[in-house]
């Protein structure tokens, strides 16, 4: 399969406040060996900040793929996905929810609110990765994004 | 009668203008004979002969000799008139009778005797018809007398019966003899005393007394009576008794007496009833209250008859104005648009300050004449009331509950997940990194590390789905547990691959349920009987029956089974029977069975004997509705 966006760096925004998850998520990527740039916000205002350019982030890049978690400080992971999927141009760019929980009222209103997709976090590690490598294989090679 | 020839006898003497009275008589229906007196003897066998119908005397004959004397033999079977003439003053008052015949003197002179003869014609046969009349009144009378439905007796003033109709006798069931010339204490031995009292104060007063209610001893028995006493009065105006009429009222009397009774027990059921009742007029006045009603504002019923709201309002300051208002313009309004039926919940402050809350119906009710009312009947709802707030306190308390266990259900599974996923994932991350510079050992304590939080993970998943089934009836419809049980054999297939089992269904019936629920309701029975497996492949056998109320289901398997000893337990939450080497599972899988199956109205119950296998059995209630029909075609 032909890789659109082979070559180019891609920019990946990682919404999450977990240092663990957040290293995980890191190595996962690592170990997937692709041409990639990882921007990191802890918690929702960071990443509202990140996306509309704001104060530290003035020079932060429109990012490829979001992959946000839903349980955050401050603005939490379900306000951050409404600001986005009510926006203008920040719409289009795909939202991963990548969360510990399972509960059926969450997955319904993710989606609700426009989530592109909503992953589990495995417990086991293998099957973190195979996540992590699944989202980057989907979202990152198969399909076509917006330039 | 004036066709029939009357015949008149003239006996006059010999200065008589015979002539004149020819002319004066000689019409058809005379027939008139002369007789001029000679001697006495021979006119008394004259007059035996013509029996006259009327006689005529002349005045030179009579003289002033008593007509006794003229014809002391004289006897006429037949009625006579006798006229004869006289200016003798004395003579002309005088009218007697001479056997059966009446006598009339008239007055006259010899030169008016034409004049005269023509006026005793006048008066016989006035007379005549008069006594036809009388004749006739007579049986009229005697006719009335004997059928008039109204009992009459003559009383005389000695007390005994002298004359009673046949209608007395009727009703009494006596005979005449039995009556006539016997005295009331005889005839009448319990009331004579009373009807005595009657007659003394009509014989006293000579006043009639009307409407006497008495009783009298009939064949029937005692029946009821109004008697009318008049005074009786002979020729003279002499009281010499008491005529009764007595009216037979025992039907009109019984109605009264059975109306006053099914009025006073209307009233009883009234007064007794806990509902207060009450009805009121156009203008709002109450016509009628019951007890009840009348506990309610602290009154009797006959001091609130009569009585308004408003008035009530004005003049008893204990009750609350606003609600009686609040009762009067509702009944005006109700009364007025006529509305069939209206019904209002309304919180009535008593005269004693207790509080009531009162479902009360009115209804406009006609009273007769266009007259319309307002018939009211109230129910206590106090009770069910308070409940009602008791139970959305209740309601509202538990709702808060709910919300708070959610929210606690959320953080223990999102809060407690993270933690967990973090040791799990590092120390698996640990032994991939640093594999080569670990021993057997290091890495045999990884695993445990590594299993033991999978094992939370697990624990927390089932203690949160267990906690989180609520089962909502409108999630409930029609489920066909073929399907429900394909999908979760086909979903085990790995596992059922591994175990070499055989899993075998017979028809099933599709029920009324959570299909969901359902399907975790089979998925784990059937993870159970996977699980424990007595060494050799498993036979799992998945069928139904139905009894009057419910499905029942059983899936039975060929596995290490249990000591019954433990039934109980095996469906406690966490209680396992097996050590964790032999059982996979967290323990929760047969408690989630149970709460399902109890959310569905059914009973999870289980048979096994260690070593012989187990069978699981749970039911299934029919939906409401079916039982009915079910109840309703054995009827």
């Amino acid at each position: 399969m032909l890789d659109i966006n082979y070559g180019k760096e891609l920019e990946i925004l990682l919404v999450e406040d977990n240092p663990g998850d957040i290293r995980l998520t890191q190595e996962a990527f690592k170990e997937s060996g692709i041409n990639y740039k990882l921007h990191v916000a802890t918690d929702g205002n960071e990443a509202v900040n990140f996306l509309n350019r704001e104060a530290e982030y003035a020079n932060a890049p429109v990012p490829s793929i979001i992959i946000l978690d839903l349980n955050l400080p401050k603005r939490d992971g379900r306000e951050v996905l409404k600001m986005i999927k009510t926006h203008q141009s920040l719409r289009k760019i795909p939202v991963v929810i990548l969360t510990t929980s399972k509960s059926e009222e969450d997955i319904f209103h993710t989606y609700d609110q426009h989530a592109n997709c909503y992953i589990t976090k495995p417990v086991d590690l293998d099957q973190f990765i195979t996540v992590i490598q699944s989202i980057k294989h989907f979202w990152l090679s198969v399909v076509k994004l917006p330039n | 009668m004036k066709e029939q020839v009357s015949r008149c006898l003239l006996i006059s003497g010999k200065n008589t203008p015979l002539q004149e009275i020819d002319i004066l008589l000689n019409q058809k229906r005379w027939e008139i004979t002369h007789f001029i007196l000679s001697d006495e003897d021979a006119m008394d066998s004259y007059i035996s002969q013509v029996e006259p119908d009327l006689l005529f005397l002349t005045e030179d004959i009579l003289s002033k000799k008593t007509i006794e004397a003229v014809f002391p033999k004289y006897q006429s079977s037949q009625p006579t008139y006798i006229f004869t003439f006289s200016s003798d003053p004395e003579m002309i008052s005088h009218w007697f009778k001479v056997g059966a015949s009446d006598c009339f003197i008239l007055p006259g002179k010899k030169s008016t005797f034409a004049k005269r003869v023509a006026e005793a014609r006048q008066i016989w046969e006035d007379k005549q018809l008069w006594k036809a009349d009388s004749e006739l009144l007579q049986q009229d009378i005697q006719l009335i007398w004997n059928t008039i439905p109204v009992l009459i007796s003559y009383i005389t003033r000695e007390h005994t019966f002298a004359k009673v109709n046949r209608k007395f006798l009727e009703v009494t069931g006596k005979e005449e003899k039995n009556v006539i010339g016997k005295s009331c204490f005889e005839v009448f031995p319990t009331q004579a005393a009373g009807y005595l009292k009657d007659d003394i104060e009509v014989m006293m007063t000579g006043q009639q007394k009307h409407n006497i209610i008495e009783t009298i001893n009939t064949s029937k028995g005692i029946q009821w009576i109004k008697t009318d006493k008049i005074p009786w009065r002979d020729k003279n105006g002499c009281i010499v008794g008491v005529i009764a009429y007595s009216f037979d009222i025992t039907d009109v009397k019984s109605a009264e007496e059975a109306f006053k009774k099914s009025d006073s027990m209307l009233r009883q059921v009234l007064n007794t009833t806990p509902n207060p009742i009450f009805v009121k007029d156009k203008l709002g006045k109450y016509v009628l209250v019951n007890q009840a009603m009348a506990n309610l504002y602290g009154l009797t019923t006959e001091q609130m008859v009569g009585e308004t709201e408003e008035s009530l309002a004005n003049s008893l300051p204990g009750l609350d104005q606003e609600t009686l208002l609040k009762r009067a313009f509702d009944d005006g309004q109700t009364i007025q648009s006529k509305r069939m039926n209206h019904d209002r919940e309304e919180l009535f402050k008593k005269a004693d300050g207790n509080i009531k809350w009162l479902k009360t119906t009115t209804v406009p009710l006609p009273m007769g004449y266009g007259q319309l009312c307002l018939l009211g009947v109230s129910v206590d709802l106090t009770e069910r009331k308070n409940s009602e707030i008791l139970m959305e306190k209740q309601a509202k308390a538990l709702h808060l509950t709910n919300a708070e266990l959610k929210q606690f259900a959320y953080v223990a599974a999102h809060d407690l997940q993270e933690p967990l996923r973090m040791v799990a994932s590092y120390v698996q991350l640990l032994a991939k990194r640093y594999r080569n510079q670990l021993d057997a050992e290091a890495n045999e304590y990884i695993n445990y590390a590594v299993e033991g939080a999978i094992r939370i993970h697990n624990l927390i998943n089932d203690l949160l789905e267990y906690s989180q089934l609520n089962s909502h009836q409108n999630s409930f419809a029609a489920t066909d547990c073929n399907q429900i049980v394909q999908k979760v054999v086909h979903k085990k297939s790995n596992l059922i691959e591994q175990t070499q089992a055989q899993v075998i269904c017979n028809e099933l019936p599709t029920i009324h349920a959570d299909s969901r629920q359902m399907e975790r309701l089979f998925d784990s029975l059937l993870d159970n009987s996977l699980k424990f497996s007595n060494g050799r492949p498993p036979e799992i056998k998945i069928s139904s029956h139905s009894n009057e109320t419910a499905w029942i289901f059983s899936v039975k398997d060929n596995g290490i089974g249990f000591d019954m000893q433990f039934v109980d337990k095996i469906f406690s939450i966490f209680q396992k029977l097996k050590p964790k080497a032999v059982s996979p599972g967290t323990g929760i899988g047969l408690s989630i069975s149970k709460k399902i199956v109890e959310s569905h109205g059914g009973e999870i119950w289980a048979e096994s004997s260690p070593g012989n296998g187990a069978t699981f059995y749970f039911s299934i209630p029919y939906p409401q509705e079916n039982i009915l029909e079910t109840q309703a075609v054995n009827d």
